[in-house]
């Protein structure tokens, strides 16, 4: 998931759920959530529950931003749109995990040549849209192109596109655009075949992103196709009420046959969309509708909800998980130039104290670095900071002897968010121990992350990441953050620390170029990785957690490591719940 | 009265004129950009110009102004060149959030809106007027300090609080009423009368626990002084009893100051109250406002500015035109 949703997701606080994985479906249903082992175990809901029919009543406090998979970096939109569109691969959630990549169109994960520059899919058989028309390698090829229509989609997503070549392509709509897509083939009606700029051994999750969704070109309205999205998936749109409700209905055209991803237990999903937020958490607390769940991040809580949660009646009902999203205090380097005084402000950082801001171990874990060992081509990483998040003062001071230190420094927050200003309340008393006065400056909270990559860029500020185009991989997280920029020269666009080694930067320009399994070269990513932050151009703080209560009657409720919510490609509801119908 | 009428219309035609053009200036020059908004944390700055020509931010700012005022008389296209969309009559924009019609989303929002608004008038006017009378006839006893006593403290009770704590007593700890739901939005709906007064009862309160302390202050200070009058005594010495005395000559001339403020808290309230509907919940005009602003959404923040204004003016005129009516000295002039 890009910062985009990141944003979204860290602006609502940050919810997380995990899905059950797909592979083996018939656990003994109704088993109900175990007591983690640890605090950060996940936690299923029914786990294995098989009962078919019924209606989900997903609780939402606004409406979607968009349902078109092509104008979507959404993780709302991406969570329901496992319900009414498939792509070429899937990023199949499990809850605790970075999701796994799963073929969903497609016959495989893609046949990459020896190169690295070509990736080949073949469709299943049989593949339809919900008129029954069969789905071709067309339909997924002009998914594609509309997304390079940047000037109409602006939530257009662009990681697929980036590793594409025919950078010059303006999408379907630019006038004199009889001109074709260079960057796919399509040699018959089963077969697609991207090319690429460079080698991309993270490819098979970028065909999962919903670019690769396939659309009828006949039935592209352009931006009012986010009114009725031409259904590939177990469930179709019956009616949609903009701003009020959405009801969605089995897809008969969906043949269960090439779908092992999603249970589609449900007969019906029912949303409401303007649900007040403190109606959701009241409702679902009280449980009084057994078969409601929300996508609303923080599982819509409310901060006077926490304590609600240790009931043991409503703890059987939450289903909860550690997310992608991870926080972190981001130092700028061209305006704090030395690294050991970077160094000295990280350590003298009470980040225990920002801990208890974030909700305390409910609602995050502590973390000592961006990525985690659930990651594809982590390795160990090293700090100086204390894993319990208590500051190192005597330390810092130590390190600040005959440095020129700043006398002052800007902490920029966005203003939406009354934790962020207070964690510069926070920041602004542990600097002050080193003699440096910190300045809390408010930004905009809907220009935050473009602030930060541009000149207005405070000394020190908060940012999120949920892990990238791949969550399981750790160079998504590692390129777009600390890396450089396209040809190499300075940092790149989101480096928010704006961090620049050039012997470190030389380097990961080159591993862009590499050839090789996302394992193998994730590892020297990750190694490169531990070397930049020796430099501290970042402070990691939080890994956000997501508790979701749920329905009485709602089993298979897992919280998505991407989605940040529950996962609704395998919820499903207990039977006596047809009352629950509306 | 024609004249007086027309006058009135021109001058608001004129004013919402301005407003429009003050408010699309300021959220052009100000901090927020929309197109910046749109594309998000992972933005390159081409990124951001391609969303300023979906938007239509990339046209010079006059014509932007233009165009979006053409949709007011007429239906327009929105959109990037190749993948316009059309925008019925009268078009406020596609909101840059949701692409949807702005009208859609205000239609939406109104009734909301209402419900607050209607029952919270009636309820701080009855209250109000009532308890400003009573103090005004009982001055200087104990009934009268009783009143002032209450409303000094009402009118000091910002909604914020009165809110929180009218939902943790009646809803968190008695649970006598219902959280508000946003499935009810009129008296005439499928929950009936009942379900939409206990739906928006609390925040009538709220509003109403602010806003007739500020009645009950001027009733009472309006009445006095009317009571005080000469054409009172004379009223008297003709021989009226006194309840007729007041409610035909006193209340006719001393409510005069609570029509005009009662006139332009309507037209203030119509346009959103942003507070109680935040803390409350309730979609509504307000509470749009403050989505539409923190995400940049012009259209949408255009239009609702624009509805806001055109019911306060309204409002104003209405006043004007009642005033010849109650008082008959107006009317004269």
């Amino acid at each position: 998931m890009n910062r985009r949703t990141v944003a979204a997701l860290a602006l609502t606080v940050a919810t997380g759920l995990t899905l059950t994985a797909c592979g083996g479906p018939k656990p003994a249903p109704g088993s109900g959530s175990r007591a983690p082992a640890d605090a950060f175990e996940p936690v299923k809901v029914g786990d294995g529950d098989a009962t078919r029919g019924g209606n989900v009543n997903v609780l939402m406090s606004a409406d979607f931003q968009t349902l078109d998979p092509g104008n979507s970096n959404y993780v709302q939109t991406a969570n329901v749109g496992q319900l009414y569109y498939r792509t070429l691969t899937m990023a199949k959630e499990e809850a605790g995990k970075p999701p796994t990549i799963v073929p969903d169109l497609a016959t495989d994960l893609g046949k990459v040549s020896k190169d690295g520059l070509t990736w080949t899919y073949t469709l299943k058989k049989g593949l339809k849209f919900e008129d029954g028309s069969p789905i071709t390698s067309k339909d997924v090829k002009y998914g594609v192109e509309r997304t390079y229509a940047r000037d109409v989609y602006t939530q257009a997503p662009q990681e697929l596109n980036a590793a594409l070549s025919d950078d010059g392509y303006k999408g379907p709509y630019a006038k004199g655009a009889a001109a074709d897509f260079k960057g796919i083939e399509t040699p018959d009606d089963r077969t697609i075949v991207f090319r690429l700029k460079q080698p991309f051994a993270e490819f098979p999750a970028l065909a999962s992103r919903s670019n690769t969704a396939p659309v009828p070109r006949a039935e592209d309205t352009k931006l009012d196709y986010t009114n009725h999205p031409v259904s590939t998936g177990p469930y179709r749109i019956k009616s949609y009420d903009r701003g009020r409700a959405m009801k969605l209905v089995r897809n008969e055209h969906w043949d269960p046959a090439t779908d092992p991803n999603r249970s589609a237990l449900p007969d019906t999903f029912t949303f409401s969309l303007s649900t007040a937020q403190s109606t959701i958490s009241q409702q679902l607390l009280a449980d009084a509708d057994p078969t409601a769940l929300t996508l609303d991040s923080a599982g819509g809580l409310q901060a006077s909800d926490a304590a609600k949660l240790d009931d043991p009646a409503v703890a059987r009902r939450t289903a909860s998980g550690l997310i992608g999203c991870t926080d972190v205090l981001d130092l700028n380097t061209e305006s704090i130039k030395d690294p050991q005084v970077r160094k000295a402000i990280a350590l003298a950082i009470d980040r225990k104290a920002i801990h208890l801001q974030y909700g305390g171990a409910r609602f995050g874990k502590l973390t000592q670095s961006y990525i985690n060992p659930d990651q594809r081509g982590y390795v160990q990483q090293h700090t100086a900071l204390d894993p319990a998040g208590q500051p190192k003062l005597a330390e810092a001071k130590k390190l600040l002897k005959g440095r020129d230190v700043p006398k002052k420094l800007v902490y920029g927050y966005a203003d939406a968010t009354p934790r962020y200003k207070n964690m510069g309340t926070s920041l602004q008393q542990n600097l002050k121990q080193l003699g440096i006065d910190l300045e809390l400056r408010s930004i905009p909270a809907a220009n935050y992350y473009t602030t930060l990559a541009g000149k207005n860029m405070p000394d020190i500020a908060r940012s999120g990441w949920c892990g990238g185009a791949d969550s399981g991989s750790v160079r998504t997280t590692i390129d777009p953050n600390l890396g450089p920029s396209v040809d190499g020269k300075t940092f790149g666009f989101s480096n928010i620390p704006r961090y620049h080694d050039p012997e470190i930067a030389r380097a990961m320009y080159a591993l862009r170029g590499e050839n090789g399994t996302s394992e193998e070269l994730g590892r020297k990513w990750s190694t490169l990785f531990d070397r930049a932050m020796q430099d501290y151009p970042l402070v990691p703080l939080i890994r956000n957690v997501t508790r979701s209560v749920v329905g009485s009657d709602v089993r298979n409720a897992q919280v998505g490591y991407f989605f940040g919510a529950i996962d609704l490609s395998t919820v499903s509801v207990a039977s006596g719940s047809d009352s629950g119908k509306g | 009265m024609i004249a007086f009428l027309t006058r009135r219309l021109v001058a608001t035609v004129v004013l919402l004129a301005v407003i429009s053009f003050v408010t699309f200036t300021l959220f052009h020059f100000g901090p927020a950009d929309p197109a910046a908004a749109a594309c998000g944390q992972e933005c390159t700055p081409e990124r951001i110009a391609e969303a300023r020509v979906a938007l239509g931010m990339d046209k010079p700012f006059l014509s932007q102004y233009l165009t979006y005022m053409s949709g007011l008389f007429h239906g327009r296209t929105v959109g990037a060149p190749g993948a316009e969309s059309l925008c019925q009559w009268p078009c406020f924009g596609k909101s840059f959030q949701t692409n949807e019609d702005v009208a859609a989303v205000l239609e939406r929002a109104l009734p909301y809106t209402l419900s607050v608004a209607v029952g919270a008038i009636v309820l701080w006017t009855v209250v109000g007027v009532t308890f400003g009378t009573l103090a005004a006839l009982r001055r200087n006893k104990l009934t009268d300090k009783l009143i002032v006593g209450a409303a000094s403290v009402g009118v000091s009770l910002p909604i914020p609080v009165t809110g929180l704590l009218l939902l943790l007593v009646f809803v968190s700890t008695l649970d006598v009423l219902p959280f508000t739901t946003n499935a009810i939005t009129s008296p005439f709906g499928p929950a009936g009368f009942d379900g939409w007064f206990l739906n928006y009862l609390l925040p009538w309160v709220a509003l109403a626990v602010l806003f007739s302390a500020q009645y009950i202050r001027v009733t009472r200070s309006s009445m006095l002084e009317t009571l005080g009058e000469d054409f009172m005594r004379t009223a008297r010495a003709k021989g009226l009893s006194k309840a007729a005395m007041v409610v035909r000559h006193g209340a006719r001339a001393g409510l005069t100051p609570v029509v005009t403020m009662l006139g332009l808290d309507i037209g203030l309230l119509l346009g959103g109250a942003v507070l109680t509907e935040q803390i409350f919940s309730v979609p509504g005009v307000g509470f749009t406002a403050v989505r539409a602003a923190q995400a940049g959404d012009l259209p949408l923040t255009m239009a609702i500015t624009l509805l806001a204004a055109f019911f306060i003016i309204v409002a104003n005129v209405v006043v004007d035109a009642v005033y010849a009516v109650i008082d008959p000295r107006v009317r004269a002039a």
